[in-house]
C-alpha cells in the first residue's frame, strides 16, 4: 500500500476518536459561565457587535451553563488528575526560557538542548564552538538564560515522576572554556508550565499549576501560581490563583522587574500578561496585567519575547481575522497598542521570535527554510528593522533541538 | 446559520479535523474548546458567512499552528488515544496506524497540517494554500518533504529505530537532513 493510503486510513482510524461534542460544548458552556453568568456573552462580545442574536445565544448559554458547569468542573479536576495519574499524555512543559536582552547588545552564548536527552551544548555565536554540559540521567525539558548569557539553568525530570522538576546551574568560564555544573536547591511539583532566570542570574521564576484530586470529603481543586526562588532555594514571593490560569510558553524576565507569562482565564486576563514581581500582594491575577489580549478583537500570538528593558513585545501574531496572515508585531508592554506591524510578502511572517534585545529594536528570530530535507530546516539570526541576517556560526540542523538565547 | 445549528449540524467534523490534527483526542477538545469559545463570541460575524465550518476550520488550523510550539513537541509519540475505531482482531492494522501516526506527529505541524488538509480532508493545493496562507508551491514543498520523511521513517529496517526521548543531542549527523 501506498504511503499516501496509510496516512488515509491512519486519519480515519484517529477522526474515530473525535471527543464527543456534548463535553465540549459543556466546556465552552462552563467557560462562558466563569466569565459571567449572567451575562456571558456580554462578557467576551465587544460593545461594538450588534446585539441581534444575542436573546438565542444566552438562551444557549443558560441552558448548558448552569446545570453542567458545576459537573463539568468536577469531571475537570479528575480528568486532570486521571492525566497526571496516567503519566503524562497531557504534560505541559515549558517553553525554552528566554534571557533578557541587556545593554551589552546581541548575546554571544546560546545554549541548544535535545528535549529528553542528558546533554546540552553551549555555544559560541562569535566563533562556532561549542562545550557539551552532561547532565545526570534526568529527562531535560527546558532551559533558561540570563541576560549575561553566561548562565544556564536546565529544568529536569525523571520519567517516572515527571511533575517533579530539579534544576541545575551551568556557569561558562569563558577564558577557560569550561563549564562548571551544580544542581539548585530547588524542586518545584505540579505541571510546570514556564519559568525564567532573571536578569542578574540570581533568581528564578516558575510558572506552574497543581491539581487536587477530589475525595470523598475534600472537593478537588485547580491551583495556579508564580514562584520566585533565590539561587540558594529561598522562596522569594509566591502568587497563586484558583484555577487553570498560566499558559504554557516562554517567560521573559525584563531588567525592571517585568515577567511576561501567558495566561488564560478570563476576558480581562486571557493573553500575553505581564507580572510586576516587586508588586504587593498575593493573588496572581491581582499581580498580573494583560498587555496582549487574545479575546474578542485578540491576537493570537505565535512566539513571544519582551524587551530587556520591559517597554516592548516583539511577537509572531495573526489578529485571526478572515484572511489575516502571520505578522511581525511590536507591543507596547505598557499599554498593549501595536507600535510596529510588518508583513514581509504574501506568504506572511514564518519566522518566531526567540529573543529581543534591551531597546526592542533588534530579534533573533528562527526561519524556515525551503529545502530539500527529511526534517524542516531552519535558519537562526537577527531581525532588524525587517531585515534578517543569519548567524555565521551557529549549527541549525538538528532535528527538534531547542535553543535559549 | 445560529451557532446551535451549527455545534447540531457541523461540531462532530469539525470535532474530527481537530483531532485528526492535533493527533490526541485531549489535545484536540483543548483546541476546540479554545476555538469554540472564540467562535462564539464572534458569531455575529461567523453565522453571517456562506460557510461557517469553514471559517471555525481556519480557526481550528490557526490555533494548532500558533499553538506554543513546546507543548506540541512534547506529546509523547505513540500514545495516541484510539479509543474507537480499532477492532482487537485487526492488532497489525492498529499498530502500523499507530506507527504511522507517532511519526506523523514528529513532523513540523506545517507539514503535519498539509498532510491533514490533503489526505484527510481532500482539498486542492490551492485550497490549502489559502487556507495556510502560503503559495501552493510550498504546499507542495511541505507534503513532499513531509511523505520523504515518512517514507524514511517507516520503512522496515529502521521500525525500531531511536523515539523522540531516545535521541542525543551532540549526535547532530542523527537530526542532519
Amino acid at each position: 500500500m501506498r504511503t499516501e493510503d496509510d496516512i488515509r486510513a491512519a486519519f480515519r482510524v484517529l477522526a474515530a476518536s473525535a471527543p464527543d461534542p456534548e463535553s465540549v460544548l459543556a466546556g465552552v458552556a462552563q467557560a462562558e459561565a466563569r466569565r459571567g453568568d449572567h451575562s456571558a456573552l456580554q462578557a467576551v462580545t465587544p460593545p461594538t457587535r450588534p446585539a441581534r442574536s444575542l436573546p438565542g445565544r444566552r438562551a444557549w448559554t443558560r441552558r448548558l451553563a448552569p446545570p453542567i458547569a458545576a459537573a463539568v468542573a468536577v469531571l475537570a479536576i479528575i480528568g486532570l488528575a486521571v492525566a497526571l495519574a496516567a503519566g503524562g499524555t497531557r504534560r505541559l512543559s515549558p517553553g525554552p526560557a528566554q534571557g533578557a536582552g541587556s545593554p551589552a547588545g546581541l548575546p554571544r552564548y546560546y545554549v541548544a538542548y535535545q528535549v529528553g536527552a542528558q546533554r546540552a551544548v553551549i555555544g559560541d555565536l562569535a566563533t562556532g564552538a561549542m562545550i557539551t554540559v552532561n547532565l545526570p540521567r534526568l529527562y531535560v525539558d527546558g532551559a533558561a538564560v540570563t541576560a549575561g548569557d553566561r548562565a544556564f539553568v536546565f529544568q529536569t525530570s525523571r520519567q517516572s515522576e515527571p511533575y517533579h522538576r530539579y534544576y541545575y546551574l551551568a556557569r561558562l568560564s569563558a577564558p577557560k572554556r569550561t563549564v562548571s555544573l551544580s544542581r539548585l536547591p530547588i524542586t518545584a511539583t505540579g505541571q510546570l508550565v514556564s519559568f525564567g532566570l532573571s536578569p542578574a542570574g540570581t533568581a528564578l521564576a516558575v510558572a506552574f499549576m497543581d491539581v487536587s484530586p477530589p475525595t470523598r470529603r475534600v472537593p478537588g481543586r485547580v491551583l495556579s501560581g508564580v514562584n520566585i526562588y533565590s539561587l540558594n532555594g529561598t522562596l522569594l514571593r509566591a502568587w497563586r490563583t484558583r484555577g487553570y490560569v498560566c499558559d504554557p510558553g516562554p517567560m521573559t524576565w525584563a531588567q525592571n522587574g517585568l515577567l511576561m507569562i501567558g495566561v488564560r482565564f478570563q476576558q480581562d486576563h486571557y493573553g500575553e500578561c505581564v507580572l510586576n514581581v516587586s508588586a504587593p500582594g498575593s493573588s496572581l491575577l491581582g499581580a498580573i496585567r494583560l498587555v496582549v489580549p487574545r479575546l474578542g478583537p485578540g491576537w493570537v500570538v505565535q512566539t513571544a519575547s519582551m524587551a530587556g528593558n520591559g517597554q516592548t513585545i516583539a511577537a509572531t501574531a495573526n489578529s485571526a481575522a478572515p484572511g489575516d496572515k502571520w505578522e511581525f508585531v511590536v507591543f507596547s508592554a505598557v499599554t498593549g497598542t501595536v507600535l510596529r506591524r510588518s508583513w514581509p510578502d504574501d506568504s506572511g511572517f514564518d519566522e518566531e521570535v526567540l529573543w529581543d534585545s534591551y531597546s526592542g529594536s533588534q530579534q533573533i528570530v528562527q526561519a524556515p527554510v525551503s529545502v530539500r530535507a527529511k526534517h524542516q530546516v531552519y535558519r537562526y539570526g537577527v531581525l532588524t528593522s525587517g531585515e534578517f541576517v543569519p548567524f555565521r556560526h551557529f549549527e541549525s540542523e538538528w532535528f527538534l533541538t531547542e535553543f535559549a538565547f | 446559520m445560529t451557532f446551535e445549528e451549527f455545534a447540531r449540524a457541523r461540531l462532530p467534523a469539525v470535532l474530527a479535523f481537530a483531532t485528526v490534527l492535533a493527533g490526541q483526542r485531549a489535545t484536540a477538545e483543548d483546541l476546540a474548546q479554545e476555538v469554540l469559545i472564540r467562535a462564539h463570541a464572534r458569531w455575529d460575524m461567523i453565522g453571517q458567512l456562506d460557510r461557517p465550518e469553514m471559517y471555525v476550520r481556519k480557526m481550528i488550523l490557526n490555533e494548532f499552528l500558533s499553538w506554543r510550539r513546546r507543548s506540541w513537541r512534547l506529546i509523547p509519540s505513540g500514545h495516541n488515544e484510539l479509543t474507537t475505531g480499532s477492532a482487537p482482531d485487526h492488532a497489525t492494522g492498529y499498530a502500523e496506524h499507530e506507527a504511522m501516526l507517532a511519526e506523523i506527529a514528529k513532523l513540523p505541524r506545517r507539514q503535519r497540517a498539509v498532510l491533514v488538509l490533503r489526505y484527510y480532508e481532500d482539498r486542492s493545493d490551492a485550497e490549502i494554500a489559502e487556507l495556510l496562507g502560503c503559495a501552493p508551491g510550498s504546499v507542495r514543498g511541505y507534503a513532499s518533504r513531509a511523505l520523504a520523511a515518512l517514507r524514511i521513517e517507516l520503512r522496515p529496517q529502521q521500525a525500531d529505530g531511536p523515539t523522540i526521548a531516545t535521541y542525543q543531542l551532540g549526535d547532530a549527523d542523527a537530526y542532519r537532513g
